[in-house]
This record gives C-alpha cells, sequence and structure tokens, in this order.
C-alpha cells in the first residue's frame, strides 16, 4: 500500500496509539521518579543502603528489556500494570544513579562550610546539596524519558498497546508502511524528549555552576 | 574574665595514626587574634575544626566564652561562630546576597534586617551592594569570592571568627590586600579571631599571638615579636625564614624607637608611624647615620640612628 | 513440563542459541569499537566532524532499538545484516562518546612535554593520548557491550536466531520455561561481559598510575 494513503486513513489510530504511548510512558517515568529521587538520597545518606540498592539496581538494568517485560507475564499477567511496572524497573537505575551521583559530586569545601556554618542535616542536604545535585538528577531523568518511551514500544507484546502495536503488527505482516507509521512517531516522541530534557539541563547548569 | 577561647590539654588521635595534636593548651583572649601557624599535616587545621566540633577531641576540653563547647547545642554553637575556609565554600547556586543572608535566615531574622545587614557587609567588605547584591559567585573573582566568605562569616555578628587557610588560594597581591584589608576590619569590629595559616608572614602581619605547631605539638606561643626575635628552636627559625629580623624591624614603629639627639639639617625625614624597616631602608638609601623623625604635622619630633635601630630590635626580643 | 525436562530436551538448541547470540554480540561489539574509536580520534580532533557527528550521535541515542530493527526491514531485508547493523550503530555511540572525551581530558601538560620532546603527532597520540584516555574508552566499550548483549534478543523479531528467540517463544506460547532460560542466560552473559570489561578498566587504569 501507498505509505501516504496509508497514514491519509489511518491518522486518527495512529494518533490515538500516539497518545497512549505517551500516557503509559509519562505514568512509568512519574512512578521512577516517585521512587527513584528518595532512593537516590537515601543511598547517599546510608553508605550500606546505597551500595546494595546501586547494585540492585545495576543488575536489572542488565536484564534485556524484552525479558523483563517477558518475566512479568508469570507475575503480574498482561496488560498495563505489569508494563509500566517493568519500564519503571528498568527507569529506576538512571534516575537513583543520577540523584546519587550528583550528591557525591557535590564539592567538599561546599558541605563543609555549609556544616561549619550551623546547618543542620536537612538543611545541608534539601538547600544546599540537592539544588546543587539537580543538573545530574536532570540528566537521569533525561535518560529514563528516551528509555521509558523507546521500551514502551515492547509494551505492545505483553497486551498493554502503545506505538508497538503497529510496529511489530508491521513486522510479522511485512507491511513497510504500518513499521514506518508506529516507528516514526516513537522516533519524534524520542527525539523531542531528549531535546526538550536537553534544553532545560543546560538552563538548570547554567544557573548555577 | 574568661578567655574568649581555651584548649585544655585537647589531644586528637585519627583512627590508625599518631596524634594529630598532643595535649595542646593555650587560650585566645577577647578580641584579639591569633594565629595558628605551622607546615602542613602539624595539626593546625585540626585544631581549628575542633572550635566548632566539625571534628572532636579524642581528650582534654575546648571552652569558648568560659563554657565547654560540649556544653553547648552544636548548631547554636557552629552559629556563633564566623567560618571561612581556604576554598571559599560559597554556594554556587546562591547569589552573594543569599550567600551572606545564610545564617541569618536560619536564625529567623526579619527580612528588613537580613537586608539591612546584607547591604552592611558588602560594604564592609568593599564590594559596592548595588553592584554586587544579585551576582552568582561565578561571576566574582577568586578575590571577592573571599571578601564574600568573610562577609557571609560575619553575617549575624558572631563574637569570634575562625578563618582556615583564608587567603590560601589568593595570587600574593590580592593576598596582602584583603590581609591589610581584614586588618582594617578588625580594627572597626574587635572580634575574637583564630586564623590557620602556614605563611609566617601573614601569621606576623594578622596576628596579637602566633601559635607555632610541629607534629601536633605547640612549640612556640608568644606575640609576632617575640617569635621573630627569638624563635624557640630551629624548626621555628626555619619557618620565620633568612629575613626574620627584618621582619622584626616590620613590626615596630618609628616612634617606639627614636632618641631626642641633635640632627644635621640634610638628614632624611621619616614619618613617626613608619616602620623600623623603612626607617634602615632610608639609611641605607641616603648613606647617612641618622635620620629626623616627623609627625603627622611635618614638625621634627625625634631622631633615629642604626644604633636605636639594634636598639629598639634588641629591646622587642625581651 | 517443568525447567528440568525443558533443558534436556532442548539443551543442544539452547547451545546453538548461545553461540548464535555470542556470534552477532562479538561481531556487532568488534564493529562498533573500532569505529568508535575511530571516529572518536576525529571528533577530539577535527572540530568539523565534532559539528557534524556529534548531533547525529545524540539523535541515533534517542532512537528506541526495536525502532532501528524496524526501520532496517524495508532498506536492508530480513535477516543477519538487517539485524546487525542497526546494533552496530547504536553501538557505536558510547564508545565515540567515550573516546572523544577521554582524549579531551587528557593533561595538555603531558602532551605539550612530549611535543617538547619531539615526539611526531602520532606516537604522541599512540603512545600518550590513547593510552591515558584507555580507561574512560574501555567504560564506554563496557556499556555497549552490555546494551548489546541485552539489545540482541530482539533480533528475534526479525528472524534472526539469538537467545530472544527463546524470550519470543515464551511470550508467545505464554510459557514461563523458555522465556526465564532465555531471560537469565542473556543476564548472566550481561553480567559476565561487565565484570570482565570492569577489569579491564582497572588495569588500564593501574597502569597510568
Amino acid at each position: 500500500m501507498d505509505i501516504s494513503a496509508f497514514l491519509a486513513s489511518n491518522w486518527h489510530r495512529i494518533l490515538d496509539l500516539t497518545l497512549g504511548h505517551i500516557e503509559l510512558s509519562l505514568y512509568a517515568v512519574g512512578i521512577s521518579l516517585a521512587i527513584g529521587l528518595p532512593l537516590g538520597v537515601l543511598c547517599y545518606c546510608v553508605r550500606w543502603i546505597g551500595a546494595v540498592v546501586l547494585n540492585l539496581v545495576s543488575v536489572i538494568y542488565t536484564v534485556p528489556t524484552l525479558a523483563l517485560f517477558g518475566l512479568m507475564i508469570p507475575l503480574l499477567g498482561i496488560g498495563i500494570l505489569p508494563a509500566i511496572v517493568a519500564v519503571v524497573l528498568y527507569s529506576l537505575l538512571p534516575v537513583v544513579q543520577g540523584t546519587y551521583t550528583g550528591l557525591t559530586a557535590v564539592a567538599p569545601e561546599i558541605r563543609e562550610s555549609a556544616t561549619g556554618i550551623g546547618m543542620s542535616y536537612v538543611a545541608r542536604l534539601w538547600r544546599v546539596e540537592l539544588p546543587l545535585a539537580l543538573p545530574v538528577v536532570f540528566a537521569g531523568l533525561r535518560v529514563a524519558v528516551v528509555n521509558a518511551v523507546g521500551m514502551m514500544t515492547l509494551a505492545s507484546l505483553i497486551g498493554a498497546g502503545g506505538l508497538g502495536d503497529m510496529v511489530f503488527r508491521g513486522i510479522s505482516t511485512v507491511s513497510w508502511a504500518l513499521v514506518l507509521a508506529g516507528s516514526i512517531p516513537v522516533l519524534l516522541l524520542a527525539i523531542i524528549a531528549d531535546l526538550g530534557l536537553r534544553t532545560l539541563e543546560r538552563r538548570f547548569a547554567a544557573r548555577q555552576a | 574574665m574568661a578567655h574568649a577561647i581555651e584548649f585544655r590539654n585537647v589531644s586528637k588521635q585519627f583512627a590508625g595514626s599518631r596524634n594529630a595534636v598532643e595535649r595542646l593548651s593555650f587560650a585566645v583572649e577577647e578580641g584579639t587574634t591569633m594565629a595558628l601557624v605551622g607546615p602542613s599535616g602539624c595539626g593546625k587545621t585540626t585544631s581549628l575544626k575542633m572550635i566548632n566540633r566539625l571534628t572532636d577531641p579524642t581528650d582534654g576540653e575546648i571552652l569558648v566564652q568560659g563554657r565547654s563547647i560540649r556544653t553547648l547545642p552544636l548548631l547554636e554553637l557552629r552559629r556563633s561562630l564566623g567560618y571561612v575556609i581556604q576554598y571559599i565554600g560559597l554556594f554556587p547556586h546562591m547569589t552573594v546576597a543569599d550567600n551572606i543572608a545564610v545564617v541569618p535566615k536560619m536564625l529567623k531574622w526579619p527580612k528588613a534586617k537580613i537586608d539591612t545587614r546584607v547591604d552592611e557587609l558588602l560594604e564592609l567588605v568593599g564590594l559596592p551592594p548595588t553592584e554586587y547584591r544579585y551576582r552568582r559567585p561565578r561571576a566574582l573573582s577568586g578575590g571577592q569570592q573571599q571578601r564574600v566568605g568573610v562577609a557571609r562569616a560575619l553575617a549575624a555578628d558572631p563574637p569570634i571568627l575562625l578563618m582556615d587557610e583564608p587567603f590560601g588560594a589568593l595570587d600574593p597581591i590580592t593576598r596582602l590586600r584583603l590581609q591589610d584589608e581584614l586588618v582594617q576590619i578588625q580594627r572597626k569590629l574587635h572580634k575574637t579571631i583564630v586564623i590557620v595559616t602556614h605563611d609566617m608572614d601573614e601569621a606576623v602581619r594578622l596576628g596579637d599571638r602566633i601559635a607555632v605547631l610541629q607534629n601536633g605539638h605547640l612549640v612556640q606561643l608568644g606575640s609576632p615579636a617575640t617569635v621573630l626575635a627569638k624563635p624557640a628552636n630551629d624548626f621555628v627559625a626555619d619557618l620565620l625564614g633568612q629575613d626574620r629580623l627584618l621582619k622584626l624591624l616590620r613590626k615596630t614603629t618609628v616612634g617606639a624607637a627614636m632618641a631626642r639627639s641633635p640632627i644635621t639639617t640634610d638628614a632624611p625625614r621619616i614619618g613617626e608611624k613608619a616602620s623600623l624597616e623603612e626607617a634602615l631602608l632610608a639609611l641605607l638609601a641616603t648613606g647617612m647615620p641618622g635620620a629626623a623623625v616627623i609627625n603627622d604635622a611635618g614638625r621634627i619630633i625625634g631622631s633615629l640612628s642604626a644604633a636605636e635601630i639594634v636598639g629598639a630590635a634588641k629591646a622587642a626580643a625581651c | 513440563m517443568s525447567l528440568m525436562d525443558y533443558i534436556s530436551l532442548y539443551r543442544d538448541n539452547i547451545i546453538d542459541l548461545i553461540w548464535q547470540h555470542l556470534l552477532l554480540f562479538s561481531l556487532s561489539l568488534l564493529g562498533a569499537t573500532v569505529l568508535g574509536i575511530g571516529l572518536g580520534i576525529a571528533v577530539a580532533r577535527l572540530r568539523i566532524v565534532a559539528s557534524v557527528i556529534v548531533p547525529i550521535v545524540n539523535l541515533l541515542q534517542a532512537c528506541p532499538e526495536i525502532v532501528l530493527l524496524a526501520v532496517s526491514i524495508p532498506l536492508l531485508g530480513i535477516g543477519f545484516q538487517g539485524a546487525l547493523i542497526p546494533l552496530f550503530v547504536k553501538g557505536v555511540l558510547p564508545i565515540l562518546r567515550n573516546t572523544a572525551s577521554g582524549l579531551a581530558n587528557v593533561d595538555e601538560r603531558t602532551v605539550e612535554a612530549a611535543r617538547g620532546l619531539g615526539f611526531p603527532p602520532l606516537q604522541i597520540l599512540f603512545r600518550i593520548e590513547l593510552p591515558s584516555a584507555m580507561p574512560v574508552i574501555i567504560s564506554g566499550i563496557r556499556v555497549s557491550a552490555v546494551m548489546l548483549i541485552s539489545v540482541l534478543t530482539l533480533t528475534a523479531y526479525i528472524g534472526v536466531d539469538s537467545l530472544g528467540t527463546l524470550i519470543v517463544q515464551g511470550i508467545a506460547r505464554m510459557d514461563p520455561i523458555p522465556l526465564i532460560i532465555g531471560s537469565i542466560l542473556t543476564a548472566i552473559l550481561a553480567l559476565i561481559v561487565n565484570y570482565l570489561l570492569v577489569g579491564a578498566e582497572r588495569v588500564a587504569a593501574d597502569r597510568l598510575t
């Protein structure tokens, strides 16, 4: 089938899938941020927890994304929930590691003068260390978002929908038009998210450094 | 009256190493400057950090204004001690004004009072508030950053100021200028200052008293003149350098050493507030045996010969 | 069927898939390393190359792997080269980036000293700069390698066998056994490769001190 004709008759469905894709990705990133940020702070504050958690999230990261989705089936069945859980697990590493690295990278003399000046531990964390770690946290978040958008394509394999529906149907029916109609929006989403967050990141970094 | 700061037999041992500080005892009087000086690793920074409890002594006791610091609430203690460090440690994400306001904000001062205080301090350290208030630290030179560091330490008007190599990261010219300014500020404020430095010149210039540390031991404690004139051992003499006697002359004024012998009219003239070093240089430059001492009004009030300079150096040593 | 039954029944098959996975992995990593280091040197040296390649690299980095694979079907056809090329492209990026930043961070004074001693430019590159940047370059190779091991599972979807074949089978038949075998084997491979290269990184760093 001619691609432009295909797009003309299917744009509605593509838009639907794109919106669904965005929604799923946002849920996943939101949840992993809500879990990962405090976890990263905890890793920084309590050394042994840091050692355990950082190793754990990096091991999760080595599990192939495809397998991570697959492994959800025996645990949570199929559908949206297991898909989001899989992406959250995978997105934890960049968020936790970004937070942890950002906090660790705060210069020792800044930490010392905050303490020496009489800031409590919590005040130092909240008013000095976290604001300074923000650009690195943001870089981690960007990686997480870009990963999540791409990974959500695989979510269709366990029945969670999204643009993967089109890509995989295209692959199995050897239809170029379907593959492209599914892939291009994913690509655009990933690129837009990447560029947008890069810009924000740069703005954050420029405000201090 | 109680001393502003007192060390009583203070020792500090870090896990698995020899004592960093060994039975250290000394006192700092209200409104004076104490310079802790010695090579790196001598225990001077550790001693300073024990005062604001960034590290705690293994043994002995430290008193601030007569009270053992162990009995004082930690954060209140630290907020009552201004703290300036070598790498300045300004918070890069805050403006100059916010940096200075950190402690007053923690003390919950009203906003108007904080604003006035910030401007007042910026004036004091020679940074016009309208120009510098909203700048960020990275937009300042090293010297300007350190001025802000001093202003931040002074913000809540702490009676005591702790300074750890405050000018160590600056170029020699800026360092000299900031040392002079600190002397000026101290003349106005009369804080009790403890300053840690490896630079004997800085210690001589800023300290009312100097404590020389070697391997955690106090090897000499005294006024700059005493230390310059009578170093306790070779180690202190080495720290002072070959020109220690010249430095001694630098610390004494002409007015304190002059005599009233008659003087020839072609003798060089020297102000009574000049240092003996300047007077000696004037004699050397003109080849004359003596100089006429004049006061601010330009009237001759006395005379100074090479013999009197030598005599004054001897006297200072006692 | 139990896990043990499955393994004894399909033993030869599983071993074949491991070899196939390793073959794909070695080829793509080898290609990615050669190209990544070469381009990295070019980026560090020539400003024009950097201004062209860096944005392309950032864009490609944001592309989800499955999209790269899917899009390569119409372009390269189903089969070996269709699977290898997009993966290899994705694998180039971390190596390129680390080579460029590793070279950019070599101590200026060392290079100057070498120049002062009369080293020719190529010798400076091979005997001074590359060895200094080696730990960072190897760390880029490690990131690529771990990613490639995991991403290679996706080739199963475009008809090229790998450990992903087991995972895809498992998902398609809702059978956790091949799924778990495929996932665990892939994760183990990723962990082994990771630790080997961490070791190499350490050796390269030790040689510098």
